[in-house]
């Protein structure tokens, strides 16, 4: 009944459109050529902190800033669809049927503009822990800062505020407007919540994909669970491994 | 479940054993801490908890223990409301709740099958049925120690009815709407599809009158005293009349299933959810129990037995000879569905967040085009008035709705017309962005589809807008904003 019950859930609203727009994601990104992929495991321990912030020695270590951006939203696209799902739903439903495409699209842009934002400080995070780590412990120290930061109560209060809705105008600019104030919104407590976990697959060399996958379920797994005191607990994933298990 | 559920007020003159044996059980949970899963402070915490709150009103002290956090994580701050929840949450609520105190009740040396009553404040057959029991307002028992049934602070009415700070009836209007799901902007039994929420995001139509109604009539709004434990879901379960009130509201679900014509929900996500946090009741034995709404449908375990389901239900009489001879797991004629019926569309919307405070506000909803209804064909489709996020600091609030058709150059505006009066039971606690809260306040969709016709017809035109005015009660200046006014249309299935 609890099985039944999960699968219930996830094929109502957007949800399943928004699963098919990170499987896309995830398949496109198999075919992007290694070096096109956000994966610094090349620099692994070659890099140090002072060389870094030279913009001459960044050059030679990245491809070009346009690339890199897309690779990022690349990343984005394939793993954070399902993650909106309660979102979205709100600003199509909140919308006359005419205007419910351009609703969501400029959700969708106020959303991902958020998260390019945020790459420009988390893809430098990144090179910089994969130049000072060995590719092992740059993987472990990213996913022990992302275990701990989910546990954190500041990721709790971060994922309350995922589930906030905002209001959506009917017409014209107002509702142009809206939505796309409603994509920065749920992007500033997205990033908020997932930024350490976005950093796991940049450190994850060739199991970049693999990383990618799973972090997306664990970031899904963490958005199912409701609204929760803002304290120190265990990451919410593992209530869903706990209702599974029950099952 | 063993017992049948009876009227209080077919329990024999005042103090029948029933209650004086419910007023000692009381008493006796009341003195357990409220670490103690079988405690009375337990029980209210699972449906709502403020520990600051109960800090100052003296709930409990800083010596009291409670729970380890991780139970209180499980257990505390459970109540489903504003959403398809809420009828089975309070269902398996009330079961537990049933099952310790009959146990406290045996264990205080009285009889094994007490079942809890239900308070039928809409038995038309009975002149006092709106009164609160006069048990719950006695300074003392029988036996002349203190009345634990009447301590609670109550700062409404003892007479249900409508009073000046909130000029509403309670009412049996909702045991007509068919559907139990409600789609978007549309008005369901109970309520719209949501996940483990203590406020969803659309309120059922039985949750909204008589459960808010009679919540707030109860407990008060503060206006010449101070608000009662009924109007705030943190102390609400700490009134012993609060659990015959929800066993009304219960009942009334019982009716309104024994109805063929209506659509109890019965998708995978609502019988076997939510997912993944479940609901958890202690049990008499001071361990926990999991259950899902499944199980609180006739046949499943959690599923009452009432004397009756016609008196104050507004149940048809057809229904009398089925549920005649009350029975374990009755059958459920109503029809099983995993819809939420015909696609609902917004037609029209207001262009600003709406803040009222002790003056009324007016705004105005521009349609994006006629709806066919407002132009003469109600039977094709219905059309919801929405109020959408409303927010407050209050605990608990009441906004009066009329709504007129502009005029339009040689044409006129209508008068007002009343719409409905809605208590906001808990918009607070919806509101509050504190906590495991979102803030998203609490969402209303009422059926205007008659008074859009009415006002088409005084127009002689299409209604291409609305002006709707919200007022508070006389006296509560507490503001509350509403994130937007707007107009849902639902084809007739």
């Amino acid at each position: 009944m609890r099985i039944s019950a999960l699968v219930s859930q996830l094929s109502r609203g957007p949800l399943p459109w928004l699963f098919a727009l990170s499987a896309v994601g995830i398949a496109g990104a198999t075919l992007v050529p290694e070096t096109g992929r956000l994966n610094f495991s090349a620099l692994c321990g070659t890099v140090s902190l002072t060389q870094i912030v030279d913009p001459a020695v960044l050059r030679t270590l990245v491809w070009s800033p346009v690339a890199l951006v897309l690779a990022w939203l690349w990343m984005v696209v394939a793993m954070m669809p399902p993650l909106v799902a309660q979102p979205v739903s709100h600003v199509w439903q909140s919308s006359f049927p005419a205007r419910r495409v351009r609703a969501v699209v400029l959700f969708g842009i106020g959303y991902a503009a958020t998260w390019v934002i945020a790459g420009m400080a988390l893809v430098p995070a990144a090179i910089v822990l994969m130049g000072q780590l060995p590719a092992g412990a740059a993987v472990c120290a990213s996913m022990l800062m992302a275990i701990v930061w989910s546990a954190s109560p500041p990721a709790q209060a971060a994922r309350n505020r995922c589930h906030r809705v905002r209001r959506i105008g009917a017409f014209g600019r107002a509702a142009d407007r809206d939505c796309l104030a409603q994509g920065v919104a749920t992007g500033v407590a997205c990033v908020a919540v997932c930024w350490p976990w976005m950093i796991v697959p940049m450190t994850a060399g060739t199991m970049h994909l693999t990383a990618m996958l799973a972090v997306m379920l664990l970031l899904f797994a963490e958005r199912l669970s409701p609204g929760s005191p803002v304290r120190w607990r265990i990451p919410p994933a593992w209530d869903v491994v706990v209702a599974l298990r029950r099952s | 479940m063993a017992g049948v559920r009876r009227d209080i007020a077919k329990l024999g003159s005042i103090w029948s054993p029933e209650i004086e044996w419910y007023a000692r059980a009381v008493r006796e949970l009341w003195q357990r801490p409220p670490s103690d899963r079988t405690s009375w402070r337990y029980f209210g915490a699972i449906h709502g908890f403020d520990l600051d709150g109960w800090l100052q009103n003296g709930i409990v002290s800083q010596n009291d223990p409670l729970p380890p956090s991780s139970e209180q994580l499980r257990l505390f701050e459970q109540c489903q409301h504003a959403g398809w929840y809420f009828l089975p949450w309070h269902r398996g609520y009330l079961a537990a709740f049933e099952a310790i105190v009959r146990q406290t009740i045996a264990d205080l040396g009285g009889p094994d099958d007490w079942c809890l009553p239900y308070w039928n404040y809409l038995d038309t057959g009975n002149a006092e049925a709106r009164d609160i029991p006069e048990e719950f307002l006695a300074a003392s028992l029988p036996d002349g120690t203190p009345n634990s049934l009447a301590t609670p602070p109550r700062g409404g009415t003892q007479v249900l009815g409508p009073q000046e700070w909130f000029p509403r009836d309670i009412d049996l209007q909702a045991q007509s709407v068919r559907r139990y799901t409600a789609a978007p902007g549309t008005n369901g039994y109970g309520g719209g599809s949501t996940g483990f929420a203590q406020f969803g995001n659309l309120t059922g139509a039985v949750e909204g009158n008589p459960h808010n109604t009679v919540h707030v009539l109860v407990g008060g709004l503060g206006v010449d005293r101070p608000a009662g434990w009924m109007s705030d879901p943190n102390y609400a379960a700490l009134d012993p009349i609060f659990w015959l009130h929800h066993c009304n509201v219960d009942r009334l679900w019982a009716a309104w299933m024994s109805e063929g014509s209506n659509l109890q929900e019965t998708g995978a996500a609502w019988l076997g959810g939510p997912f993944p946090r479940q609901f958890q009741m202690p049990n008499v034995e001071g361990g926990l129990s999991v259950f899902a709404p499944a199980d609180t449908l006739p046949g499943g375990p959690l599923a009452p037995t009432y004397d009756d389901l016609m008196d104050g239900t507004g149940a048809s009489p057809a229904l009398v000879a089925s549920v005649s001879q009350p029975q374990q797991g009755a059958t459920m004629p109503a029809s099983l569905s995993s819809s939420s019926g015909t696609h609902s569309t917004l037609v029209g919307a207001n262009d600003d967040v709406v803040t009222v405070t002790s003056a009324a506000v007016s705004t105005r909803v521009e349609f994006v085009d006629a709806p066919t209804a407002a132009a003469g064909e109600p039977s094709e489709q219905r059309l919801f008035l929405n109020l959408e996020n409303v927010r407050g600091e209050a605990p608990s609030g009441v906004l009066d709705i009329h709504v007129s058709a502009p005029g339009d150059g040689a044409v006129p505006a209508s008068t007002f017309e009343h719409v409905e009066t809605i208590a906001l039971f808990g918009l607070a606690k919806a509101s509050s962005t504190e906590g495991a809260h979102a803030g998203n306040g609490l969402s209303v969709a009422i059926d205007i589809t008659e008074i859009a016709k009415k006002l088409a017809v005084d127009l002689q035109t299409g209604l291409e807008r609305l002006d709707v005015r919200i007022a508070q009660s006389s006296g509560v200046g507490s503001p509350i904003t509403v994130e937007r006014v707007s107009l849902y249309r639902q084809p007739v299935d």
